[in-house]
């Protein structure tokens, strides 16, 4: 990835046939489009299938960017549009169960340590998903790697921009509570 | 000790075969061709998701440019997918999916009735795409639609 540039002119760039521009884009929000769809509960299957087809729609459409360096917020809104499509019905995946993490991790790290860590990622896990809604979604866009920025989010989910680092300030200290208690309930239930 | 940030962002990352897609999709433009876009699609109102929860699961789309169009009808249980060309004519029309090459491969080939009609039978999972050439001569492609 080139952070340095900026997204406008590599929106500019891959319109004019840039592949190398394309694929820079590609790094900067590959994340933020997985993490759109996976907001909205989709299986692996079902959010790769939206991701390709968010991407294969940017690459048809990318001439005719209004805004280039508002893409990120064209790419939350159409992989939005996507994700619900699948949700109302597009053929759905047949439903198999997500290829659990530690298949992908390192082999060479200890069992010990992979239980502790996968203990760990189901009990965030656990909590993140009796989040409400609106709070799963917000967290998970912002979870992106790199994070999209404020004003995109804000574009694209029709939130002020003023109110999103108070609600993810909010999200997240529901999080630590949810996870608090959860450890007080298997400590009673230990004891 | 991991902050909860770092936890949960590790809980799930892009899988490589994502992003490969993503990248590929660059070389999947139907550059040169008309480009048909979506002009209705039955499972984005209200009737259209009351009809599949009455269970016929059929779902309408249509593709238009400024003087041609493809009406589509997909039914889930069969994979079938049936097709309306207007204005209508034998002409060729051909399916094809994303693939690293130029424009994507074409999965299946053939020629619409005389008054415009094909079906596709075993239509496959994933983003796919319709290509034709309209009266003018034009190749015209439909943007990429999932099943």
């Amino acid at each position: 990835m080139e952070p340095g540039i900026d997204t406008g002119v590599l929106v500019i760039a891959a319109a004019t046939g840039d592949e190398s521009a394309w694929e820079s884009l590609v790094d900067r929000f590959a994340d933020l489009v997985w993490s759109v769809a996976r907001a909205h509960g989709l299986d692996h299957a079902d959010a790769a299938d939206v991701s390709q087809t968010t991407w294969l729609h940017l690459a048809e459409h990318i001439a005719r960017i209004n805004e280039p360096d508002k893409v990120g917020a064209w790419l939350i809104t159409t992989a939005r549009r996507e994700s619900l499509r699948t949700i109302r019905g597009v053929r759905r995946h047949v439903l198999m169960e997500d290829s659990p993490d530690w298949q992908l991790q390192d082999p060479t790290i200890e069992v010990d340590e992979r239980l502790a860590d996968l203990i760990t990622q189901a009990r965030v896990r656990a909590a993140f998903d009796s989040l409400a809604e609106p709070c799963r979604q917000l967290l998970r866009i912002l979870m992106a790697d790199p994070p999209p920025s404020y004003a995109d989010v804000s574009e694209a989910l029709s939130i002020p921009i003023g109110s999103i680092g108070p609600t993810r300030a909010r999200c997240l200290q529901r999080l630590r509570q949810l996870l608090a208690r959860k450890d007080r309930v298997e400590m009673v239930t230990r004891g | 000790m991991k902050s909860i940030e770092e936890l949960l962002s590790s809980l799930d990352r892009t899988p490589e075969h994502v992003v490969v897609a993503a990248r590929q999709s660059f070389r999947c433009r139907a550059a040169g061709d008309q480009l048909a876009e979506l002009t209705y699609d039955s499972s984005e109102d209200l009737l259209g998701l009351t009809s599949s929860v009455r269970g016929t699961s059929t779902r309408q789309l249509c593709f238009a440019t400024e003087d041609s169009s493809v009406e589509i009808e997909l039914r889930e249980d069969a994979q079938l997918l049936v097709g309306q060309l207007i204005p209508s004519g034998p002409v060729e029309i051909e399916l094809t999916i994303p693939s690293g090459s130029e424009a994507g491969d074409v999965r299946w080939r053939e020629r619409a009735d005389e008054v415009g009609r094909f079906a596709i039978d075993d239509v496959p999972a994933g983003p796919i795409r319709l290509r034709w050439t309209a009266s003018s001569g034009r190749q015209v492609s439909t943007e990429w639609f999932r099943s």
